[in-house]
């Protein structure tokens, strides 16, 4: 429902209203554009067959529930490898209150050219105020034509969603970020086509051409250039040829013919008008992301660079693969514009042949040169990008694989000091172990001379030699026994038994285990180098070499 | 020099809503750097917007697609406004900025000039200020007479602009990227691909 009290003035006499925009399609697309609308039992013209634009999201489920907002094709032409014309009647959800008979035509051309059109037949004035006229009339206010146009270019884009290749799809996405979500939209260019355009004023609806000169009325009356911007953009330029009146607006062209067979004689030259303008606005948008990707490409350069850590390195990767695949797709699609410009160049000079009348609004041959060195600046800004894109994974790889040469040079030297302290242990051990043994063999000499004291009181005294021997005889036994329980059963228990449990660790294993270190999860690389237990003590026993 | 009398009425209103949110080169108190303040298109396409429900302003809205914070979306577009603009800058009363964004496309700014303010200010002496002015503070102003912030969020698929002052009062204009259906009927048109020229 329109809030506002409109204004309606300007009419259009039953426009033919084309949303045009271009999408790459090469051969491939192409056929699946073909086998997409002729899955049906009928493929031509004998009965039409539902289109969604859902897709199938349970390939198990034998029955499937969709939402009722689908539209119902109808194939008229197919030209291999040069055009299908379809029609659909369109069955979206709309608001309430409203009531649509929406019937689209479509022509997608191989070139890439999709015009989607409708003839407005007639319009529901219910409720509008400040003017005479029938609650459904044929004539369309300029106002009401705007919203009409809106309503086609964001059902067209529902229509073809299901149409395109996933590849187009990316493609579109690319060049038109988000436009596959609800309430986003691709950037389109609106035609329309009309006998006359009526004014209201005191004696009722008045032909503008009676009026007088339209291009002088349009540069006198504001509202009517208002109005008119409404429908397709800025208005750059207005040209008055034998055959229409060509109004050419940032978004669009206005044609008011000069009767119903001049789209006939002038249908050559509109399709060049509109693959022109179609493929300019694409080639816009396809060298804004360009850049954009370029502004990112700096970014991820100045990360790169300012070597973040190890964690942002795998992120830059991601984002620079990201890029990449993005580049590539661009410049596939430069090709495809490549080639629909090489196609165009034979019916450019045929057309300006016979005169230029409604193309004079662009000169065509000069078009078709600037569209081609658009389309080589591209190809190599795209290459650039490309190989910018290229050697900064390079880099990035180069930075990793350093980083990771660092870390192994880190573990190894860590894996040295922690042999080197088990080689310092071990001599202290056995210096302890020593001491131990003599102790012993002290204490077992102090016992045996109070032993003797002892005897000699009770018994009578020893000769010095005898106690001399005695006293040998028993730290010898002693040192012996004392060195076979503690020093051969093992003065280390759990090692020994780690050691007997688990075999004897190889070189080779050592060696096995250091190599399987850069494989733990990258934070460590660049944090504190931790060692496992079991690592630490095979490096202790066998140092890497 | 152009006296507001030349002006219409939405011109005035578009007049003093840059008068009252955007500002010419200055020095911020405390600051050390020359700041300027502009209104993005979008800003004064939704206080137009919402001037022509609220019936302030006489202009029309019509949906166009345009770019709004990086893709294209709906938006209820008056082209008298952006005419209004034009004119005003044509004047010497508004300057236009062009103003790159993040997707190397362009967006316009606008901002009252010195020869604006003056008009402006030569206007709010006469008798008709206090009415128009109290218009432009309804729709631009919270409850306590603050011009507010403006900027858009967007909250489950649906944009709004919020307007926000420094007391916390805030107000939505929501309708802006809504399109309006209208009932119609519709022929296709295959026209264009058939090899004998006929619809």
């Amino acid at each position: 429902m329109i809030r506002d009290e409109l204004e309606e003035v300007f009419f259009l006499k039953e426009p033919i209203v084309s949303i045009v925009e271009w999408i790459p399609f090469g051969p491939h697309q192409f056929e699946h554009l073909i086998s997409a609308i002729t899955t049906s039992w009928f493929p031509t013209m004998e009965r039409p067959s539902f289109l969604t634009d859902r897709r199938e999201e349970e390939p198990r489920n034998c029955l499937i529930t969709l939402e009722s907002g689908m539209a119902r094709i109808m194939v008229k032409d197919i030209r291999e490898k040069d055009t299908v014309s379809f029609t659909a009647d369109v069955y979206y959800p709309e608001a309430e209150g409203i009531r649509q008979i929406e019937q689209i035509g479509v022509n997608v051309f191989s070139n890439g050219l999709v015009i989607c059109s409708s003839k407005i037949t007639t319009v529901s004035y219910r409720g509008a105020k400040g003017f005479q006229i029938d609650e459904n009339e044929s004539l369309i206010s300029l106002d009401r034509a705007s919203r009409i146009v809106c309503d086609l270019i964001e059902d067209t884009s529902r229509l073809l969603s299901t149409l395109l290749t996933p590849y187009q799809r990316r493609i579109l996405n690319i060049i038109y970020p988000l436009s596959e979500l609800e309430l986003y939209e691709r950037k389109k260019l609106t035609f329309i086509f009309t006998e006359d355009l009526f004014v209201c004023t005191e004696r009722g609806l008045v032909s503008l051409r009676e009026v007088g000169d339209v291009e002088e009325i349009l540069k006198q009356r504001k509202d009517a250039r208002m109005e008119i911007q409404q429908l397709i953009g800025e208005l750059q330029e207005v040209r008055s040829t034998p055959e229409a009146i060509v109004l050419k607006g940032l978004d669009g062209f206005l044609l008011i013919l000069k009767d119903g067979s001049a789209l006939i004689r002038l249908k050559e030259r509109i399709l060049l008008l509109m693959l022109f303008s179609s493929l300019n606005l694409f080639f816009k948008h396809l060298m804004a992301r360009a850049w954009m990707i370029w502004d990112s490409l700096m970014r991820e350069r100045k990360r790169c660079f300012e070597r973040a850590g190890q964690a942002d390195a795998l992120k830059v990767r991601e984002s620079l693969s990201e890029m990449l695949s993005n580049v590539v797709l661009l410049e596939d699609t430069c090709v495809t514009i490549g080639i629909s410009v090489r196609r165009l160049r034979g019916l450019v000079e045929r057309l300006c042949k016979d005169g230029q009348d409604i193309l004079g609004i662009l000169d065509p041959v000069q078009e078709l040169e600037s569209l081609s060195e658009k389309v080589e600046q591209a190809k190599n800004t795209l290459h650039a990008l490309r190989t910018d894109i290229e050697g900064l994974i390079d880099i990035i790889t180069t930075l990793v694989e350093e980083e990771m040469r660092q870390v192994r040079i880190r573990m190894d030297q860590n894996l040295e000091a922690q042999v080197t302290m088990m080689k310092i242990e071990q001599v202290e051990s056995e210096r302890l172990r020593l001491i131990e043994i003599f102790s012993g063999g002290l204490l077992a000499a102090e016992l045996m001379a109070l032993i003797i004291v002892i005897y000699e009181d009770l018994v009578g005294p020893i000769r010095e030699f005898v106690k001399a021997v005695l006293t040998l005889a028993v730290i010898i036994t002693f040192s012996i026994f004392f060195y076979i329980r503690v020093i051969r059963v093992g003065h280390l228990p759990g090692a020994t038994e780690k050691r007997s449990t688990s075999g004897p660790p190889s070189r080779e294993r050592h060696s096995s285990m250091v190599k399987r270190r850069p494989t733990m999860p990258l934070p460590c690389m660049l944090g504190q180098l931790e060692l496992d237990p079991v690592l630490e003590a095979t490096s202790a026993v066998f140092p890497a070499t | 020099m152009l006296k507001e009398g030349e002006l219409t009425e939405d011109q005035l209103k578009l007049l003093l809503v840059l008068y009252m949110t955007t500002k010419p080169p200055h020095r911020p108190p405390n600051g050390t750097v020359v700041v300027e303040r502009w209104a993005k298109e979008i800003f004064l396409l939704a206080i137009a917007y919402e001037g022509a429900v609220r019936g302030i302003f006489t202009y029309d809205y019509a949906p166009s697609v345009m770019l709004v914070g990086g893709a294209y979306r709906f938006v209820n577009v008056s082209q008298e406004c952006l005419n209004d603009l034009r004119y005003l800058a044509s004047k010497g009363l508004v300057e236009i900025l062009s103003l790159a964004t993040e997707r190397h496309l362009f967006i316009r700014a606008y901002r009252i000039s010195g020869k604006g303010r003056e008009v402006v200010e030569a206007f709010l002496r006469s008798d008709r200020a206090e009415e128009l002015l109290k218009e432009v503070k309804n729709l631009i102003c919270c409850e306590e007479g603050e011009v507010m912030d403006a900027s858009l969020k967007e909250e489950e698929g649906i944009v709004k602009v919020v307007l926000r002052c420094p007391h916390g009062h805030t107000r939505e204009i929501t309708g802006l990227f809504e399109t309006e259906d209208v009932s119609y009927e519709s022929e296709p048109i295959t026209f264009w691909g058939s090899r004998h020229d006929k619809g």
